[in-house]
């Protein structure tokens, strides 16, 4: 009788994960161009307002980690998009998988990721200040007090936004995996939508408002994690019967 | 070729038929192989044996009929995929990791690789593990990939075309290795070629496809017995082939004319031939095969002969 | 706009694909990767510790304000300029009067210069007490709030010059005030308690003026509004 090697789900997962996080650290490298760059643009102010009477004037800038948070989502989303393409799909099948446990290693790491990503975006809002203070000249450095409860659940929030976008960039990806022509497809038909509906925004304001008006901290993480899992599963759905076209 | 006791099937086919819109990759294919053997997979190109070894390495989905791989279905298959190793050109590797991480990677995937054995066939091949796989040639491509192979030591190796690319020098080392590898621990390996004579060597067992379809299944040495070739004037082999089944016909010109036939020549109808002056002579399985695949039974000097 | 916008973003996807896919494989680049992660942690972690390291009074802790609380903030300020001009200066509370003076008058009449023009100085309002050759002034600051700070103190009274019987406003310097203002990241916004957003708007009139009691009989010569009476 020949002798065969066992192979647990949970122990392929976890091998596949480590592999991962060692093979596409190309991923954080992206991650910190992504976040340096948007913290130069920030260094610019994301708003000002200015005015003058006649014997005085003023100017306010405005500086937050908003851009960095925003640019870190779409980071999500790309490498996201990113590691359902065909080369990155293919190298777990030069070991040992199957579909699901190629999925679920690529929704661990991207979730290992998203964490990172929301943590260092967070922590950036600090180098921020600190550049600010150093080279920008004025005459008060203005900010609102932040208790370590809020901050924490602010990077909370951001981490749950980021893997919002990045199993929404896994699925828009899988998809354009089913047929080349959804590469297309997709975007022709999300955007012919918006035309159409163009004087009727309520349906994106309102998806936006679902998650961006949702002021209960419990309520959100919910709303996320659940819209979260069903993108995720419906990519595992998607995947399951795919077949590997080297 | 029975090294006794019961043999447990690692691969079972009933039937199996892969269709790719309209054309039929495979059809209706029935085999079943044995633990503990080298089977070569030959055919012609296009013949079907890539989508076959993908179908067994459950890459791809079969569209009808049965394939089993230590009794279980292959695709979406986890303990198949641990105790399998798919061996074939386009294997993906991420190109941030060097040969030796890849190496390392597969270790903590193939539970039985042997590491100290890869690294010594490294250092033969002239590979280091600091290369990266995406700026190999190649046939040094092929080389590691073929490494991966021999070390893992799945209880199933599969290897599609492995030498392509691959120096002549390289091939035969190669072969050699999987075969001294073999005998220290056997296990079951399925390799695709279309070239026998490189192989044939090392196979116990060939599995003959043409055109999506099973030709044959034997044990090697019965193939070099399969067919017999009779040589003499046309006149008497014209007689001889209008009674049996002709492998393969040419014509030598000055009116004589070569013709392979299935052996099952009886000792007198041997001698018989003798004595019309006829010519017999064993026939290589290496051209024997490529008289089994051809389309017609003339050859490519059909092409060129105007009678 | 949101076309144009999602269409951008779009791009930027396509785009990002292709260049995340360089920073993933192509570029072998192990060692200093090294130094890429550790670095860019190590700049973070710092500025987290420098940033709990600055002296306290680097920043000046904003009082949120809303675009309602700076519209009142401005109507009580026109309200205020109104009751003195109304001449219900009693009405007015004593916390706007910053600066004081009292000046004692050689004879019974008073020169008031002031740079041309005048308002550029500061408004004068005056009215008629008292019988001595005593004179009041009291200058009533305003409130000026920018970036949601209060830049009140930045604005300094006008400086006076005395002579015999005269008294110069002297030009003030222009105040430029510049504000850098931290805002909340939206993800910290959404969840805070204090929901109220943020103005970006100020107030910042030039209500200011200086308010004078002048004896009863000084003849005044120079740009004094006196009030009703």
């Amino acid at each position: 009788m020949m002798y065969l090697a066992e192979a647990r789900m949970q122990d392929v997962v976890k091998k596949q994960l480590q592999f991962k996080l060692k093979a596409y650290r190309g991923v954080f490298t992206s991650l910190i161009a992504v976040q340096v760059l948007a913290i130069l643009f920030s260094l610019g102010g994301i708003g000002m307002s200015g005015g003058e009477t006649e014997n005085f004037s003023y100017e306010a800038n405005y500086y937050s980690g908003n851009i960095v948070i925003v640019l870190t989502m779409l980071w999500g989303f790309i490498t996201a998009v990113l590691l359902t393409t065909r080369a990155y799909r293919f190298d777990d099948f030069s070991f040992v998988t199957n579909r699901v446990s190629s999925n679920v290693s690529n929704i661990y790491f991207l979730i290992v990721s998203c964490i990172l990503a929301g943590i260092t975006a967070m922590l950036s809002s600090f180098l921020l200040k600190v550049l600010v203070i150093s080279f920008v000249n004025t005459d008060a450095f203005v900010q609102a007090s932040v208790s370590f409860p809020e901050y924490s659940t602010g990077m909370i929030g951001t981490i749950l936004y980021i893997i919002l976008f990045s199993a929404l960039g896994y699925l828009v990806g899988m998809f354009t995996q089913i047929h080349k022509s959804l590469i297309v497809l997709l975007p022709v038909l999300l955007l012919s939508t918006l035309i159409l509906s163009t004087g009727h925004p309520e349906l994106i304001q309102n998806i936006i408002g679902f998650f961006g008006n949702e002021n209960s901290f419990l309520v959100f993480a919910l709303k996320t994690i659940i819209t979260a899992v069903v993108l995720f599963g419906a990519s595992l759905l998607v995947s399951g019967r795919m077949e590997v076209k080297q | 070729m029975h090294k006794g006791g019961w043999e447990m099937n690692v691969i079972e086919c009933k039937g199996l038929t892969k269709v790719y819109g309209k054309t039929k990759a495979l059809n209706d294919i029935s085999f079943t192989l044995t633990e503990n053997k080298i089977t070569g997979l030959i055919g012609r190109n296009g013949a079907g044996k890539t989508t076959l070894l993908k179908i067994i390495s459950g890459y791809l989905k079969e569209t009808s009929g049965e394939v089993k791989v230590f009794s279980e279905s292959p695709f979406n298959n986890l303990k198949v995929s641990a105790n399998l190793i798919f061996v074939n050109e386009e294997m993906s590797y991420p190109g941030s990791l060097n040969l030796g991480e890849i190496l390392k990677a597969a270790a903590t995937f193939y539970e039985n690789l042997d590491m100290e054995l890869a690294e010594r066939l490294m250092n033969y091949f002239s590979l280091d593990l600091r290369q990266y796989h995406t700026s190999l040639s190649k046939g040094m491509r092929s080389t590691f990939n073929t490494i991966v192979g021999i070390s893992s030591r799945c209880a199933l190796t599969v290897y599609d075309e492995p030498t392509s690319g691959m120096d002549a020098g390289v091939r035969k080392d190669f072969y050699r290795a999987l075969l001294k590898d073999y005998i220290a621990y056997p296990r079951t390996i399925l390799l695709s070629s279309h070239l026998l004579n490189e192989v044939e060597d090392i196979l116990e067992d060939i599995l003959l496809i043409k055109s999506g379809e099973k030709y044959l299944h034997m044990a090697m040495g019965d193939l070099k017995e399969y067919a017999i070739a009779l040589s003499g004037r046309s006149v008497s082999i014209t007689k001889w082939a209008e009674e049996r089944k002709v492998i393969f016909q040419k014509s030598l010109g000055a009116g004589s004319s070569y013709i392979v036939v299935k052996n099952d020549l009886s000792a007198l109808e041997i001698e018989q031939a003798r004595n019309e002056g006829i010519e017999l002579m064993p026939v290589s399985a290496d051209d024997l095969c490529v008289y089994l695949t051809n389309k017609t039974i003339g050859g490519i000097d059909d092409v060129f002969s105007r009678s | 706009m949101i076309i144009i916008s999602l269409l951008l973003a779009f791009i930027s996807v396509i785009a990002g694909i292709y260049i995340f896919n360089a920073f993933m494989g192509k570029y072998h680049i192990k060692k200093p990767l090294k130094w890429i992660f550790g670095g860019y942690a190590i700049i973070l972690i710092g500025s987290v510790l420098i940033y709990f390291m600055l002296p306290e009074d680097t920043f000046t802790h904003a009082k949120t304000y809303s675009d309602e609380e700076i519209m009142q903030e401005e109507k009580n300020q026109e309200e205020l300029y109104r009751l003195a001009l109304n001449g219900k200066i009693d009405q007015v509370d004593d916390k706007y009067i910053t600066q004081q003076w009292e000046f004692e008058l050689k004879d019974d009449r008073l020169v008031l210069t002031a740079p041309e023009p005048q308002h550029s100085a500061v408004t004068v309002l005056a009215e008629r007490a008292g019988t001595d050759k005593k004179i009041k002034i009291d200058y009533y600051g305003m409130k000026r709030i920018v970036g949601n700070v209060d830049v009140s103190s930045k604005v300094k009274a006008p400086e006076l010059e005395f002579g015999e019987n005269t008294i110069h406003i002297r030009k003030r310097e222009k105040v430029n005030v510049k504000v850098a203002n931290f805002s909340k990241e939206f993800t910290v916004k959404q969840f805070s308690d204090g929901k109220k957003s943020e103005s970006r708007m100020s107030a910042m009139m030039d209500q200011d003026f200086l308010y004078m009691q002048i004896p009863v009989g000084v003849e005044v010569t120079g740009g004094v509004i006196f009030i009703d009476e």
